[in-house]
């Protein structure tokens, strides 16, 4: 009976201290020393799941994801009557309504048939009917669009396909075209499975604004490049201040390591206005004005690979592992503005690619004091052999500043012709300006 | 010492350990209790001094819904569009968008779960009720809020009743399926639907209700919108897809007030609005 009793409390025991640890748990004076205790933390972990509050990560993808290297800078959706709502200099604005049309852009780029060749006026006759209107402001290989927006490559969309001015269009029965214009002043028109109505769901959450195409304006802008956009109250833009991140918001060490360049390997040296860091086969040119040059001056091994499936990389791997690099380096630092991709080219001499990227504040471009590009990636087969970074950080408090309306520059651009574009100069005072250009 | 001895006093050690940390707990549950209650109260005047009634009672407090990431699942789709249609033909039109095809209808599904199937000649329903309805669509494998049905006449025969999704018993308020009908036959069903079975995604812990409403009250405030009683505060989730069909089930809190209904985002606090 005796030896009962003895085991009875022991058990009471086991009990009361599972309970007191229960009990303290409960009160949260213990919450703290929980959580720095990671064997402890765990038991939390393990206690919270079996509550079934705790969310698990979601599985990680092996396969290479691409994201949009550029999105549209100037926007229009056209009603049923031909009215346009135009959208210019406003990231908030562009931001929703790329939201409200990129699943369309998607649907229409992956659905399109083979491209049929259109005259200049069934592409303005689109521009006017019921749809909506992308303008990139520099061509987009339509292949890398697709792959962006729909996850997948269309067989008929090769190198030779780029638009910087995208139309979906409806027509009278019902069935919804992409039009687009190329690098060489083409105009095409594809059929697609977009449904009339995601592209009239789309269209009655905007409003006319009074937006004009140049070429509907007649005669007046006869000079000008006819589907320059031009849109009423455009008389200022955002004050945006530039600044230098370099030391205060990113460490030489860790562009050295966006580099790939191990920061206690690397030999530095001052030379004219620049650090200089050398490794076998490449150095890094840091200047004080916040630009980075790199170049591989050998074989480069495994730095700066560019991920590819297949034999060898496509276009777009590259221009994925040319962005995904530029946004990793600068894009953490750059502030209000977003890092488009604003074109390539290919050197016929050693088979290179090099990629172009800009800063865009508000969709307008951002044109650099100490580089014509904020970067330039040259890949050489499956490597970043040269680069050129110009970091910056760009801020906007929500003042606006003056700008020569879209209409006045437009009827001062009739003389001379070309496209006018309103740009930001970087001037060196720390507040860009607003000026037009043109292109 | 006797070992028995040893262990009556480890137990009574144990007991008033145990009724401290018992203590302690009460203590923080009603210390909690109050500064909910004048937590309650606060926020009542805040909105009040900002012309909005609202009764404490309207304050219920709920769990983190969590983030769920939901990727297409074809097969899936097909045997949605299957329980309408028979037996389908499927054609892919690019662009992620499916067609289904059967001698009864088409059904056409894109990647972000927007979805229409449109009936040739209709099929007659005997039972038309609400409950019968929602039992319908569950065979599709779509939950609905009965609660949330709107049904819409056309003298005196029935021609659409429209619901609103759920995930585990909670409202996706951008997800609603509207049933049409024309002399008691079902003709087209259309809407929005979760691309497959959500799984568990992590994500930032979600807002409390006193942190939406006063994100709420804020975004009022900034937009000018007339609002004057808040009726009652209920979390669900807002789903986002992409055209590859990868999408994402959200926390938001809806609103729902005299004028109208709002949807804060349950991560961001920003509002945002779902079109009916």
């Amino acid at each position: 009976m005796k030896r009962y009793w003895e085991t009875g409390k022991t058990v009471l025991i086991f009990l009361l201290i599972a309970s007191a640890v229960f009990l303290a748990g409960k009160t949260g004076y213990f919450d703290e020393f929980i959580g720095s205790a990671p064997a402890l933390s765990r038991i939390s972990g393990w206690l919270d799941s079996l509550k079934g509050s705790a969310a698990t990560p979601a599985p990680a993808g092996g396969e290479l994801s691409f994201a949009e290297a550029a999105k549209p800078v100037y926007a229009v959706v056209t009603g049923i009557g031909g009215h346009h709502c135009g959208i210019k200099y406003d990231s908030a604005q562009l931001s929703a309504f790329y939201s409200d049309t990129s699943n369309i852009l998607g649907e229409a780029l992956g659905s399109s048939s083979s491209p049929q060749e259109i005259s200049e006026d069934d592409w303005r006759d689109a521009l006017s009917s019921a749809g909506i209107y992308f303008d990139y402001l520099n061509p987009l290989p339509l292949s890398a669009l697709t792959r962006w927006l729909v996850g997948s490559e269309i067989s008929h969309w090769d190198a030779r396909h780029s638009a910087r001015r995208i139309c979906i269009s409806g027509s009278d029965d019902g069935d919804v075209f992409l039009y687009y214009t190329d690098s060489e002043g083409g105009f095409y028109r594809s059929q697609t499975a977009v449904q009339y109505s995601s592209l009239a769901e789309c269209m009655a959450k905007y409003l006319p604004n009074n937006t004009q195409y140049a070429f509907e304006f007649g005669e007046d802008f006869n000079n000008i490049d006819p589907y320059t956009l031009i849109m009423p109250g455009t008389g200022r833009v955002p004050m945006v201040g530039s600044s230098n991140p370099v030391y205060d918001r990113i460490p030489p060490d860790k562009i050295l390591v966006g580099f790939e360049m191990n920061p206690n390997l690397a030999s530095q040296y001052q030379e004219m206005g620049a650090v200089v860091y050398m490794m076998e086969n490449c150095y890094l040119r840091l200047y004080d004005s916040g630009l980075a040059v790199y170049k591989a001056t050998g074989e480069t091994g495994e730095r700066l690979k560019i991920k590819y499936s297949g034999g060898e990389p496509g276009l777009n791997e590259l221009l994925e592992g040319a962005r995904s690099f530029v946004l990793n380096l600068v894009g953490g630092t750059s502030g209000s503005a977003e890092l488009y991709y604003t074109g390539h080219s290919f050197s016929s001499a050693d088979g290179s690619v090099t990629f172009t990227f800009d800063y865009f504040v508000s969709g307008i471009p951002v044109r650099l004091m100490d580089s014509p590009h904020a970067a330039i990636i040259k890949i050489s087969r499956d490597a970043i052999t040269e680069a050129r970074l110009c970091f910056r950080s760009f801020s906007s408090s929500g003042a606006f500043t003056p700008a020569l309306p879209d209409l006045q520059a437009a009827v001062l651009a009739a003389g001379e012709g070309g496209e006018p574009v309103l740009e930001y100069f970087e001037s060196g005072g720390g507040v860009l300006s607003p000026q037009w250009t043109s292109r | 010492m006797e070992q028995s001895k040893i262990k009556n006093i480890i137990i009574i050690i144990l007991l008033i350990v145990n009724i401290i940390f018992l203590a302690l707990y009460l203590i923080g549950r009603i210390e909690t209790g109050k500064l909910e209650k004048k937590t309650k109260e606060d926020l009542v005047r805040i909105l009040d001094s900002h012309g909005i009634a609202m009764d404490m009672s309207v304050i219920k407090e709920y769990g983190d819904l969590g983030s769920y990431e939901v990727l297409r699942d074809l097969e899936g789709e097909k045997a949605v569009a299957e329980t309408v249609l028979g037996e389908c033909e499927v054609n892919d039109l690019g662009g992620n968008i499916y067609q289904y095809l059967s001698p009864l209808g088409e059904g056409i599904f894109r990647g972000n779960g927007e979805f229409s199937i449109t009936l040739a000649s209709g099929i007659p329903l005997t039972d038309t009720s609400v409950r019968a309805l929602a039992a319908y669509l569950g065979k599709m494998n779509i939950a609905v809020e009965l609660e949330s049905a709107e049904a819409e006449y056309s003298g005196a025969n029935l021609s659409s009743v429209r619901f609103t999704t759920m995930f585990e018993d909670n409202p996706i308020f951008n997800c609603r399926i509207t049933m049409s009908f024309t002399d008691s036959k079902l003709m087209s069903i259309y809407g929005r639907r979760l691309t497959s079975t959500p799984a568990p995604a992590s994500s930032e812990p979600m807002i409390g209700v006193y942190t939406a409403l006063i994100s709420f009250l804020s975004e009022v405030k900034q937009a000018n919108l007339i609002c004057n009683e808040i009726t009652a505060v209920t979390p669900g989730y807002s789903f986002s897809a992409s055209v590859s069909g990868s999408g994402r089930l959200v926390q938001y809190w809806c609103v729902s007030t005299d004028v109208g209904k709002y949807y804060v985002n349950g991560l961001t606090g920003e509002m945002s609005s779902f079109p009916d």
